[in-house]
């Protein structure tokens, strides 16, 4: 008896085993709204060589569908969509050859209502800190305001905002997610896998650009209610943020392909506004500066075309997807405005309602490079060695973005606009571990956040969102310095300073508790400090840190190799180079820190700093009560769409 | 492989030509143009001062060389950080493998070529046989 049950459960076994593998997307317990398109997609993979799928069947919602397998033992069902809310099933199920046995699998995903009859909110403005943790704000708040007798002395922007909540940031394989996913769970309620935008993974990975859909935020309400899109950021635009409002592609790097897509599908998403670096994916391939290159391009998928991703059969405009193309011209003869540079920015005419800015070759540079250049415009600087010495800061982005949304909103009969201000570089520079510019990064995103603030006290129905995609480099204000400069600059070098019971003297300058005490900042006018390295500076310390040294002073240049030959350390130190700069000989990496600081061991491998799964705080703005209040407490990153849209709708 | 085919018609021992990035191109408008001094450099061996850039995803079998320091996180494209004069240089001794980062500022010599395609600067790296013996202390990295 005991014998024969084991040979019965072998049995059972090997026929599970011998049955294909099935995945189905959306995934189980995928939501959407009521309408909202998305493309289903069913794999199967047989379970060994040589065998081949048969009857493949899939049903939804109780209701068979027709379906024929591609070459990658898949089919997909584009622009799906389900009118009314409630649960859905997605079942699938095949057979393969010399088994008979079918498998099956199922995910159920849930349909909701977003719309009503409240009075709905027709302007979303999302300002997103890339990589901003709460301590990344509260370092630019001490920054900019310092304390007295513990009391701030003034509140970033972005903390006047009622709505208060805390958001997790996993994406659809990681705890731990990268900046595509980030967003998009944002604005499209799924989560999608780390380095892809606005799709869901398939089993045909060397094509990126023909994965299953998923319908954004700002696609939707374009087709609805005719809602104009804005893309902002101080990123190349074809970085995944901004590429994260519109793009569909599994693979965020594909730069001629999501630019060509902004082009493309501008009238399905209602793209007026696109401001940011990355010119060089818009000039045409050959061209000196440009990037354009068929390795990162794409065809569109003729399913694509022929589905309701298309309506019309026209919507979508693929007649400039050549590498060829002078992308720049193509967006100037659809009604856009051209600006390269703030001085152009500020020419555009005051009734423009398109707008195409693009103020660096790849991403624009920070706003400590930007802000030195504008006060001793005559020394060459970071920005001139990228060819870019006229930048807009990003509250001047944001600006010129709004005027020209709000003029469609009086040519259109006020359909509204949604609009994207990214502050990029406060992930990338803590990345970098550079604590001084991640700051000033946040102080200037904070600005941005400022002027979408005052929009939205001028105009009731606008709501605006903080958001971060994720935290990065567990960037956190530890205390601040107990020395003044002088003295940190006459302390003697800590670099072999690396047995646990040997102090750093860097190490023991930083005063924690009370040692910290308030520092005090000198904020010019331009909102910015005067210096970075002042006595008694804020030290920040960064969690998720790879190798580094550190000196707690803002990052200059780095020096010469004392290697180099003598003439060219001659040159160096004469400052024959881009920047001018003057140079002394130094061994390795970043320098002076790695003269002088003292050695911090990474808890992660590799040169950077690493974003990290912990939950980033949100902040909402709008007059309507009801609204922010939904967005207090704790949430997940994809309730944030569906509140949202909510809001949009009335249903709220 | 063309560029690879170029390296042995340059003099082994000629003294590089030195490029300086401040005198590679001049920004015209939308983009940019090359000096005479760069398009003269076509095809020659060059020497260039500047940095590796430091890439979380390292390209395979050579580098990316800039004018100042450049830090890139997450893929952004391969290339988003990069100032646009940056020249790839190709390490034929890496075959498909990622060059080990190199800090601080480096001299870079080899034959440079301006292409059609990006990436429009390739500067193919001398290989050791083919560097004149150093000045001084040596190579710059050792």
């Amino acid at each position: 008896m005991k014998l024969l049950c084991i040979g019965t459960l072998a049995m059972v076994a090997c026929s599970v085993i011998a049955a294909p593998k099935i995945r189905i997307m959306p995934y189980d317990q995928a939501r959407f709204i009521e309408g909202q398109m998305f493309d289903v997609r069913v794999e199967f993979t047989p379970s060994a060589a040589g065998r081949t799928i048969l009857q493949p069947k899939l049903e939804i919602g109780g209701k068979d569908y027709p379906v024929k397998l591609d070459k990658a033992n898949g089919f997909t069902i584009r622009a799906f969509s389900v009118a009314k809310a409630g649960p859905v099933n997605i079942q699938a199920s095949a057979s393969e050859s010399g088994d008979e046995t079918a498998a099956s699998k199922s995910a159920k995903i849930v349909i909701e209502s977003a719309g009503g009859r409240k009075r709905r909110i027709k302007n979303i403005i999302i300002c997103l800190g890339d990589g901003m943790g709460i301590a990344h704000r509260t370092a630019a708040r001490v920054v900019r305001f310092g304390h007295t007798n513990g009391i701030p002395n003034g509140w970033l922007n972005m903390d006047q905002m009622p709505g208060y909540g805390a958001v997790t940031t996993s994406s659809l394989v990681s705890m731990v997610t990268d900046s595509a996913p980030g967003m998009t769970g944002y604005v499209s309620g799924s989560h999608n896998d780390n380095g892809s935008e606005g799709v869901y993974p398939d089993n045909t990975p060397t094509d990126a650009f023909d994965n299953p859909r998923i319908e954004y935020l700002s696609q939707f309400l374009h087709r609805k209610f005719g809602t104009a899109l804005g893309i902002v950021t101080t990123a190349d635009v074809e970085d995944a943020t901004p590429a994260s409002q519109m793009v569909h592609t599994y693979d965020r790097g594909k730069g001629t392909g999501i630019v060509n897509q902004f082009f493309a599908e501008r009238n399905r998403s209602g793209l007026q506004v696109l401001m940011g670096g990355g010119r060089r994916w818009f000039l045409p391939q050959g061209e000196f500066g440009s990037s354009r290159s068929s390795s990162s391009n794409y065809q569109y998928p003729p399913d694509v075309l022929n589905s309701g991703w298309n309506p019309g059969g026209n919507t979508i405009d693929t007649s400039s997807m050549a590498e060829s193309i002078d992308l720049i011209k193509k967006f100037e003869g659809q009604g856009f405005k051209y600006a390269g540079t703030n001085t152009e920015l500020k020419s555009i005419p005051a009734d423009a309602t398109k707008l195409l800015g693009l103020f660096g070759f790849g991403n624009m540079n920070t706003s400590l490079d930007k802000i030195a250049k504008r006060r001793t415009p005559n020394k060459l600087g970071v920005v001139d060695d990228y060819f870019a010495p006229d930048q807009p800061m990003l509250d001047e982005m944001a600006t010129a973005a709004i005027k020209v949304l709000d003029n469609n909103n009086k040519a259109n009969g006020n359909k509204g606009f949604n609009l994207l201000i990214e502050g990029a570089h406060i992930d990338k520079m803590s990345h970098a571990m550079d604590a001084d510019r991640a700051i000033w990064e946040t102080l200037e995103f904070d600005r941005a956040v400022g002027v979408a603030m005052e929009f939205a006290k001028q105009n009731e129905d606008t709501l605006v969102i903080v958001l971060a995609d994720h935290e990065c480099s567990g960037f956190s204000l530890i205390g601040a310095l107990t020395k003044s400069m002088a003295e940190m600059n006459a302390l003697p070098s800590d670099k072999d300073k690396t047995q646990p019971g040997i102090a750093p003297d860097r190490q023991k300058a930083v005063g924690v508790y009370e040692d910290a005490g308030f520092p005090k900042y000198n904020i010019l006018t331009d909102g910015f400090p005067a210096a970075s390295d002042i006595d008694r500076k804020v030290v920040v310390g960064f969690g998720a840190n790879g190798d580094r040294f550190e000196d707690w002073m803002t990052k200059p240049m780095p020096i010469v190799d004392s290697l180099l030959s003598n003439d060219i350390k001659a040159k160096m130190q004469k400052g024959d180079v881009p920047t001018g700069g003057k140079y002394v000989v130094a061994p390795i990496d970043r320098s002076p820190e790695s003269l002088r600081g003292f050695f911090v061991r990474g808890q992660v491998p590799g040169v950077q700093a690493v974003h990290t799964g912990t939950d980033i705080p949100v902040s909402v703005y709008t007059k309507n009560r009801d609204i922010w209040l939904q967005f207090v407490g704790p949430q997940q990153n994809i309730d944030i769409f569906f509140k949202l849209m909510r809001a949009a709708m009335g249903g709220y | 492989m063309a560029v690879l085919m170029a390296s042995p018609a340059i003099h082994a021992q000629a003294e590089p030509i030195d490029l300086s990035f401040k005198d590679m191109f001049r920004a015209t408008g939308r983009g940019l143009s090359p000096t005479p001094a760069l398009e003269a450099a076509n095809g020659k061996r060059v020497r260039v001062l500047g940095f590796m850039a430091r890439l979380e995803e390292a390209p395979k079998g050579g580098f990316w060389l800039c004018s100042s320091p450049v830090f890139q996180d997450e893929s952004g494209a391969g290339s988003g950080e990069l100032p646009p004069n940056a020249i790839y240089v190709i390490v034929r001794g890496a075959g498909k493998k990622p060059v080990a980062y190199l800090a601080g500022k480096l001299a870079i010599s080899g034959v440079l070529q301006i292409k059609k395609e990006a990436p429009r600067l390739v500067l193919t790296l001398d290989s050791p046989k083919e560097i004149a013996p150093a000045k001084g202390k040596g190579s710059p990295r050792q």
